[in-house]
């Protein structure tokens, strides 16, 4: 079904946890036809996702991040979208790419849950809550109606919702943007999937609500060994709940590592500088001081250069990284980095001055 | 003497309803807010959504008429039109913010000859001269907004503010909609700005980091009220009021290693209509009494720079008994 040699290098990064691999994605690409021709959003991603364990996906908007999830989950405009002859998003020894939208039904929401941004959009507002929990509880569960609703009011109670019982009848403009998001979980998880994609869950939140929703999916992660796959701009919340971190620029992924080395030892030029032009609080604060930028712009679809992509934009840029396009290379077991010249992961320590 | 004196100041919106369309309730958005900011200085206004924070720029520009209240500049009242060269807002969206079918150069220059800011014959030269300042090549007046990146539309608003020559820039999370990359080219291009024309900048945001780094000062808003004004020096160590900690201990530090428990702060904003009759932060707060309840806490001027609305920072509890 799936030619199995793979042409490019493919991660095969292990968490210090090595556990069991729920969703390998293999030389994904991910192209639209348009009007001016076939745009390629997302070139030659892979990553493996390991049982229980939180892998974020960052980069800055169009950098192909969600393009990645919805590649996934199977939710882009069949019409227009095409994959490479070689891309696999393998869940188990299924490719999903190679479904039929019906067994595509068997896997959304029942395998795999997902979280949208936008808390309002992602519920129908014509619906109480309740009905829309129970949606997917009626497609993917032989449970009778009274079960249903007794598993939907646990569910919400799982997620923290206050009074869950009046609030299943209710509908979601009677939500607040928190519990909204709190619904968008309990529904994603109510058929205990083995994996949670999460793209951007609190971009839309304030901050002491971001905090709650970011203790609850560590919580329920934690309890439900749920492999999360969180999709974010914001480094913050990768710092403070994510084990393995993706980066990617331009619709490739630069990086891959533990988060700890990604944020004390970026290996990738872009992964530095990205970390180096957040404004830092606390002890190690900045205030005051110009922050270090990443001159110029991403390349545009149809002009991506045949180097490096980041060629234009890194500061170590020689001749070689104009000519030819890096190739993902393993310096370390549980770390890839796309870059003919990495930084020495020793040597670029100083990312902030630890004092 | 102080640049910009915002006294007592109150918005609220009505809210109509019913079959005349009457005022049935009204939304309190920002509520008796008092505070001064001195020539040259950088303050932030932080807050989450919702807390009343832009409506308080708008509200000191002019944007929307204040229910009560003063707004002084320079000792003048802000309603006086004369002041409207010398105050300037920048908007968070910076595409909707732009007329989709006019050039950078005519938006910039129909606010020139608008104001009268230069004879008509230099009109071309300082609209290249203000692209220069927001570091845009002078080629981008012939340029329509969605020519721009994300970063270039914002750049093209700031210069559009700063072509009438103002004293004061509004800025209302001017960054938010950007990625941190740009972010941060615009946070160091204000900085520049401000250095070169010695401009006073009041920055709204929701975000800590970005306040912290750029502000002299942060005023601190909950439900359309000041709760707390500190330094930005070193706000770990001075925060007095418990929703400027929690906001501190919420916001998402970029250290793995320093993961420590995301603070829970309970609950969520009440609702503006209906905002409690005490303290606003009342029904959230860890160390709420009964005094907090019922008698709303003022700002308490601590030390220099720093002014705390809070009964358990301003009085401790022993004095409970004398508040009456």
């Amino acid at each position: 079904m799936t030619d199995s040699d793979t042409p490019t290098q493919t991660p095969t990064a292990a968490p210090a946890t090595s556990g069991r691999v729920v969703l390998s994605v293999r030389n994904l690409s991910t192209s639209f036809r348009t009007d001016h021709g076939l745009a390629t959003a997302v070139t030659d991603v892979s990553f493996d996702l390991y049982a229980g364990e939180a892998l974020g996906i960052v980069g800055e908007s169009g950098c192909g991040k969600s393009v990645t999830s919805k590649s996934i989950m199977r939710l882009l405009p069949e019409h227009n979208t095409r994959y490479g002859s070689n891309s696999e998003v393998l869940l188990g020894s299924d490719n999903l790419l190679k479904h039929t939208a019906r067994q595509m039904q068997e896997v959304r929401g029942n395998r795999i849950g997902m979280i949208f941004q936008e808390p309002m959009t992602a519920l129908n507002p014509v619906f109480t809550i309740g009905w829309q929990i129970d949606e997917a509880l009626k497609l993917h569960t032989s449970l009778d109606r009274h079960q249903r609703r007794q598993k939907g009011i646990e569910m919400l109670k799982m997620v923290d919702m206050p009074s869950a019982e009046r609030r299943y009848d209710e509908y979601p403009h009677q939500l607040s943007g928190g519990m909204r998001q709190r619904v968008l979980i309990a529904m994603a998880l109510c058929c205990e999937p083995e994996i949670l994609i999460a793209d951007e869950p609190t971009t839309a939140l304030d901050v002491t609500i971001q905090a709650q929703i970011l203790k609850l999916m560590n919580e329920l992660r934690a309890r439900t060994g749920t492999a999360v796959l969180l999709i974010t701009h914001d480094l913050g919340v990768v710092a403070q709940t994510c084990d393995r971190v993706v980066v990617m620029y331009a619709g490739q992924v630069v990086e891959t590592a533990g988060v700890s080395d990604l944020f004390h030892r970026p290996a990738h030029p872009y992964t530095s500088a990205l970390l180096k032009s957040i404004p830092q609080s606390g002890a190690r604060r900045t205030k005051g001081e110009r922050l270090p930028t990443i001159d110029g712009l991403v390349p545009g679809l149809f002009e991506m250069p045949t180097g490096c992509r980041f060629a234009d934009r890194c500061e170590f840029c020689e001749q070689k990284c104009r000519d030819e396009q890096p190739g993902v290379t393993s310096a370390q077991p549980d770390r890839n980095v796309r870059c003919h010249f990495p930084l020495n992961p020793d040597a670029s320590r100083s990312t902030h001055e630890s004092a | 003497m102080s640049l910009l004196e915002v006294r007592n100041l109150e918005k609220s919106f009505p809210i109509k309803g019913g079959l005349l369309n009457r005022t049935v309730a009204s939304v309190q958005a920002v509520r008796d807010v008092t505070f001064s900011v001195d020539s040259g200085e950088t303050v932030g206004i932080i807050g989450e959504s919702g807390c009343g924070k832009s409506t308080l720029g708008k509200t000191i520009v002019g944007l929307y008429p204040a229910t009560s209240g003063t707004v002084h500049f320079e000792d003048i009242l802000t309603s006086d039109a004369k002041l409207h060269r010398q105050m300037q807002f920048i908007f968070q969206d910076p595409y909707s913010s732009l007329n989709p079918r006019m050039t950078a150069g005519q938006m910039l220059s129909e606010v020139i000859r608008f104001h009268d800011i230069v004879p008509p014959a230099q009109t071309t030269s300082y609209v290249h001269e203000l692209l220069a300042m927001v570091q845009l090549g002078s080629d981008a007046q012939y340029r329509y907004p969605h020519e721009f990146s994300g970063g270039q539309r914002q750049r093209l608003n700031i210069a559009r503010a700063l072509a009438v020559k103002p004293r004061l820039l509004i800025a209302d999370e001017p960054v938010s909609a950007l990625d941190v990359s740009v972010q941060a080219q615009i946070l160091n291009l204000l900085m520049d700005l401000r250095e070169q024309l010695g401009l006073t900048i009041l920055f709204i945001s929701h975000d800590l980091k970005v306040v912290e780094h750029f502000c002299d000062r942060m005023i601190v808003m909950y439900l359309g009220k000041v709760v707390e004004q500190l330094s930005c020096e070193d706000i770990y160590r001075d925060a007095k009021h418990p929703y400027t900690k929690a906001l501190l201990k919420s916001n998402p530090i970029n250290d793995p290693d320093d993961r420590g428990d995301l603070f829970i702060l309970e609950g969520e904003v009440p609702s503006p209509r209906d905002p409690p009759p005490g303290c606003p932060f009342v029904s959230r707060c860890e160390i709420a009494e009964d005094r907090c309840r019922t008698n709303p806490p003022s700002l308490v001027q601590l030390g220099d720079q720093q002014q705390v609305s809070c009964w358990a920072v301003t009085s401790p509890a022993t004095a409970n008994a004398s508040e009456g």
